[in-house]
């Protein structure tokens, strides 16, 4: 098969038009960077969701399910998941997961940086929360979160450009619960508008956040990012499915070979290469990208491409009350947060921690799904009008993202017997979930419940595990200034390809306990801030 | 196309899901195997062929033991069937109005007054950032 030139010159290739990808596109583009960016999936508009429209609750279960297994759109790849007790959750298309994420806009803590030097496990980051402060501060204004500025559990007065999304009846009704117990709690950051900002509307509590917004409220990097970028000379091609990196003799990345949605194969070559295709498509193609120079994969010289995938266990604790909440309304988004079990506790039988959010429940068709394994005559015949009633609008979650430590164990592998719709090979991702875990999972459930019946709950539902709910994929290429026991350098430069860069949640050196998407955009910002200073001392392939 | 003797039978299984309880219709009296359900079909077309099996299958049998069988040996078709029966009836309009909620779009407007003064306990308690 004849080999097609892509789109012309590029100074840099972004591989992955999400998160990480429309920071890199932007910071670049405007920078005067000659930009291509290859995202497999396409452009989705508030319009093409149906939140708020009467298909909304069966098509969040098919058409915009976040796993990509479920979903199975011409643009998604499969994960094989038998490995593993959490299902991988993302979407492919411009804005990537930010798309269908929650929007829970959520800081690390400064702990998260020197796990290593205060706990004794894992490894510390080759920065510090004081480092990454001010492209946190500056991502932050420029995505338009919301949130109330002064949350103790941080050591700064971060602000907000936004005031916080409302808590709603049943926030209220978790704060008195909290404040019982003596127990943190703040009302939560988001990364969805409560007012007007740029280009998006305030939001419309449709509670669609996760099947993607229709009003266009919810910082997605397709509005946050991608069309100022565009207008900036960055050139966005969709339907572009990466198969490879490609290397020269001098052992410099020269770009990608993409297959376009004719079937045609085509080189978009460049001088700077950027991944930014999340943490388990990144790997993916490195490993994929295995050649006579780099015979376990691009960059893999430290053996380390693919391993230590973090994914943050997270277990559901809901609770039922009597008095009618309005748990239907969004955002969801969370309405508040708890960093109460965040550090570690020595007495608590296990080191970290875990951060809650609280979040309401959706529509009614929510509460009357059947689970197989479960007696139908729980949730259909005269029981399903008592669940409905007893459920829908009184029943809130704490959610709880629990920080899993990296093991080299768990890992994301190239599927020898599988292929996508275009003949590359599939990822296959081998997890399980560590007993310092399973007790922090434990005893976080345990308080939950407390919380919940502190705050009135007359009955309460913990789901240990929730196996969809790997939105968090961390750590497969993780940074470090040892290149024996790394991948990246703190910029997200290759340490075995100089014009190669990684930017997406692969280079977490630790998973944090918060959802990493605010994390994520700053460390790439930084990288690419530190790309574009230092240009002409950048090598470039040919 | 559902030919009407699938209408009827899943009409049968639909009441046993779904029966009435003042101030809610049963699945039949809401409309649920008429248009409502090929409204939901057109929503989820990929949930045609298992609904379809499973009609087929409980086709002949006492409505609650066919549903006792089929969720036990034929889970997936159940689940279609009943994602399908559930995401039907709450598209009547007679169902929306006895669930009697007010549905969004809201504004965001924020609360804050009503917690603010707990805030400032929050703010005492302190938290040891490490």
């Amino acid at each position: 098969m004849n080999t097609q030139h892509g789109h012309g010159d590029a100074d840099v290739l972004i591989v992955g038009a999400g998160a990480s990808g429309g920071v890199a596109a932007l910071e670049l583009a405007g920078r005067g960077f000659r930009v291509v960016c290859l995202e497999q999936g396409d452009w989705a508009l508030p319009d093409d969701f149906t939140g708020g429209k009467p298909e909304w609750e069966l098509t969040r279960l098919k058409q915009w399910n976040p796993s990509p297994n479920a979903r199975g759109r011409e643009s998604d790849y499969p994960v094989d998941t038998k490995e593993s007790p959490i299902e991988p959750l993302m979407f492919n298309g411009v804005g990537g997961s930010t798309i269908m994420f929650s929007g829970h806009w959520v800081r690390a803590m400064p702990s998260d940086f020197r796990v290593r030097t205060l706990d004794g496990v894992a490894d510390d980051w080759p920065f510090s929360y004081e480092d990454l402060r001010p492209f946190y501060d500056e991502v932050t204004h420029h995505i338009g979160a919301s949130g109330l500025d002064g949350d103790p559990a941080y050591p700064d007065p971060h602000t907000f450009p936004l005031p916080p999304m409302p808590i709603g009846k049943y926030g209220l009704a978790a704060a008195k619960g909290m404040d019982k117990l003596g127990w943190h709690w703040w009302p939560a950051p988001n990364a969805i508008a409560s007012r007007k900002f740029k280009n998006r509307p305030a939001c419309l509590r449709y509670g669609a956040c996760e099947s993607g917004c229709p009003t266009g409220a919810k910082a997605s990097t397709d509005f946050t990012h991608w069309r100022d970028a565009i207008a900036a000379g960055a050139v966005l091609v969709t339907g572009a499915r990466v198969r490879q990196l490609t290397v020269d003799n001098r052992g410099l990345v020269t770009g990608a070979e993409y297959i376009d949605r004719e079937g045609v194969v085509r080189h978009q070559a460049a001088g700077v290469t950027v991944m930014a295709a999340n943490g388990i498509g990144t790997p993916r193609l490195l490993l994929n990208s295995a050649s006579a120079q780099f015979p376990d994969g691009l960059a893999n010289s430290s053996g380390l491409v693919g391993k230590r995938l973090m994914i943050h266990p997270y277990a559901s604790v809901y609770g039922t009350y009597e008095d009618e909440l309005e748990t239907w309304l969004g955002p969801t988004g969370q309405a508040l947060q708890s960093m109460e079990f965040y550090e570690t506790d020595a007495g608590r039988g296990f080191v970290r921690g875990a951060k809650w959010n609280l979040m309401p429940t959706g529509g009614p068709l929510t509460h009357t799904l059947w689970e197989p394994g479960e007696d139908w005559r729980e949730g259909f015949g005269p029981a399903f009008h008592n669940r409905l009633r007893s459920t829908f609008g009184r029943y809130t979650e704490w959610g709880i993202t629990t920080e899993d430590l990296p093991e080299d164990h768990n890992e994301v592998i190239l599927d020898p017997g599988a292929t996508d719709s275009d003949g590359i090979p599939v990822p296959k991702i081998r997890y399980t979930i560590s007993e310092n875990t399973e007790r922090m999972l434990k005893f976080n459930v345990d308080r939950a419940i407390e919380a919940h019946q502190a705050a009135g709950a007359t009955s309460v539902h913990p789901i240990p595990v929730v196996r969809e709910s790997g939105w968090h994929l961390l750590g497969t290429a993780r940074m470090g200034t040892d290149p024996a026991t790394s991948v990246v350098d703190e910029h997200g430069r290759a340490h075995d390809v100089p014009n190669l860069f990684i930017i997406d949640g692969s280079v977490f050196v630790t998973s944090t306990g918060v959802n990493p998407t605010a994390t994520i955009m700053a460390v790439a910002l930084r990288a690419m801030r530190h790309l574009a200073d230092n240009r002409h001392h950048q090598t470039t392939a040919d | 196309m559902i030919d009407p003797d699938q209408r009827r039978t899943f009409a049968a299984l639909a009441d046993v899901l779904i029966p009435a309880s003042d101030p809610m219709p049963s699945a039949t009296a809401a409309g649920v195997p008429d248009a409502l359900l090929d409204q939901a079909l057109g929503y989820r077309p990929d949930l045609a062929e298992p609904f379809a099996e499973a009609v087929a299958w409980c086709t002949g049998k006492d409505p609650e033991a066919a549903l006792d069988g089929l969720s036990d040996q034929r889970p997936e078709e159940f689940q279609a069937l009943t994602v399908l029966t559930a995401g039907a009836y709450f598209l009547s309009p007679q169902v929306k109005a006895a669930l009697a909620y007010d549905a969004p779009p809201r504004t965001a407007r924020d609360d804050v007054d009503s917690y603010v003064d707990m805030l400032a306990d929050v703010v005492d308690r302190g938290f040891a950032t490490r």
